[in-house]
């Protein structure tokens, strides 16, 4: 997947007051897992944090846990939500790689969006 | 090693007033590193960096691109200042309000008491940066040596909310406290300087030998050689003195225990024969 959020006008933040990270083209709602994680591997480079520690079992990069969580904190900041998981009802693994994050955020998303939806 | 000693103290292999020194920090001994991963991955429990990143998060720290010295310009000193702003940034701006949400960090983490005093949200007091500061301070004046600083982990002495001093840098329990304490178990931190040195004592009341001291003493070696780095210094030793040292025999179980200090003894043994 091609870089393109790069330089093109994003979507007003639904909270002001948060940071702005690297904003995507399109709703970051519309991801699927697969468009996550080319994400997250930008957000890394971009960030100089590039993942270095090899392979996760799942195929995808390993990274250490606390960027995990950074990563997390990176898409709750685009749609508003700092908090966007619980980390005490998060599987603790699936923070050492970058597909198991962006599984743990696609379902975040998908659970907020369903939410939404229902009030 | 002190699991091998405190595996057959008293109480389940449990020792008071156990004391152990880091003579280089940020050095490892792979052998031994591997071994305690392995065993901890096979547990299901947080492996070492985890429990590192809790009191210094090297993986958001970027290298650095010099040592602070008081000679540089303000030119040559901006991406040192940026390093330790970046970092400060990151991880009260971005990560805390989510890192707080874990089990065992809803009174925050071992670093965000440590740069957003009391720790759980932004706006707080920045011992680190205040320490740094202070050493920048020495440097300047052309001191190498300086004994007046500590980072207040447990407060317990502290109001809360903090009143008008909040960080005293005197770790002494209030006279009217009666609140049992569970967290935190590192409680302190001294920094001394001598000839050039920044040398550290930790205070830990209840220390975790199989779980977390591995993981708690690399991460003092990462902050002190932060420190160290945007001061201008060189990190020295580390002194970890547990006033209660627990090898865990009741949770993990005597023979794992003593199967995972003879792991790393011999990694140890390892290492000693080939030198």
């Amino acid at each position: 997947m091609s870089d393109t959020w790069n330089g093109i006008p994003a979507p007003p933040l639904p909270h002001a007051a948060l940071p702005a990270p690297s904003q995507p083209a399109r709703s970051i709602y519309s991801f699927s897992e697969a468009e996550l994680v080319q994400y997250f591997l930008i957000r890394l480079e971009r960030a100089s944090r590039p993942p270095t520690i090899g392979l996760h079992p799942d195929g995808s990069p390993a990274i250490k846990s606390l960027i995990g969580v950074w990563l997390i904190s990176q898409v709750g900041g685009l749609v508003g939500k700092k908090r966007l998981v619980n980390l005490s009802d998060v599987d603790r693994l699936l923070l050492r790689s970058v597909g198991g994050v962006a599984h743990l955020v696609r379902e975040a998303l998908a659970s907020r969006q369903k939410a939404e939806g229902a009030s | 090693m002190c699991l091998e000693q405190v595996v057959d103290g008293h109480d389940g292999g449990r020792m008071v007033h156990v004391v152990s020194t880091i003579t280089q920090p940020g050095s490892e001994i792979s052998g031994i590193r591997v071994a305690l991963d392995t065993y901890l991955a096979a547990q299901g429990l947080p492996e070492v960096t985890t429990v590192a990143e809790t009191i210094f998060p090297q993986s958001l720290v970027s290298e650095p691109v010099r040592r602070w010295s008081p000679s540089l310009s303000p030119a040559e000193e901006a991406p040192i200042l940026e390093r330790e702003q970046a970092l400060f940034g990151t991880y009260v701006d971005d990560l805390l309000e989510l890192l707080v949400t874990a089990n065992g960090n809803h009174s925050g983490t071992y670093f965000s008491r440590m740069i957003t005093w009391p720790g759980k949200v932004a706006g707080g007091v920045n011992q680190i940066a205040d320490r740094i500061s202070s050493l920048r301070n020495q440097r300047r004046n052309g001191r190498s040596t300086y004994n007046a600083m500590d980072i207040d982990v447990a407060g317990d002495a502290l109001s809360e909310p903090p009143t008008v001093d909040p960080i005293k840098g005197l770790e002494v329990y209030s006279a009217s406290d009666r609140r049992n304490r569970g967290f935190p178990c590192l409680t302190h931190v001294d920094l001394t300087l001598f000839e050039g040195r920044l040398h550290m004592t930790a205070v830990y009341r209840h220390q975790y030998l199989v779980t977390k001291a591995y993981g708690n003493l690399l991460g003092l070696s990462w902050l002190v050689q932060f420190i160290a780095d945007q001061s201008g210094v060189d990190a020295g030793e580390i002194v970890i003195h547990a006033t209660m040292a627990d090898a865990e025999l009741r949770e993990r179980g005597r023979q794992r225990v003593l199967t995972l200090a003879k792991s790393a003894r011999a990694a140890l043994d390892d290492l000693g024969s080939t030198h």
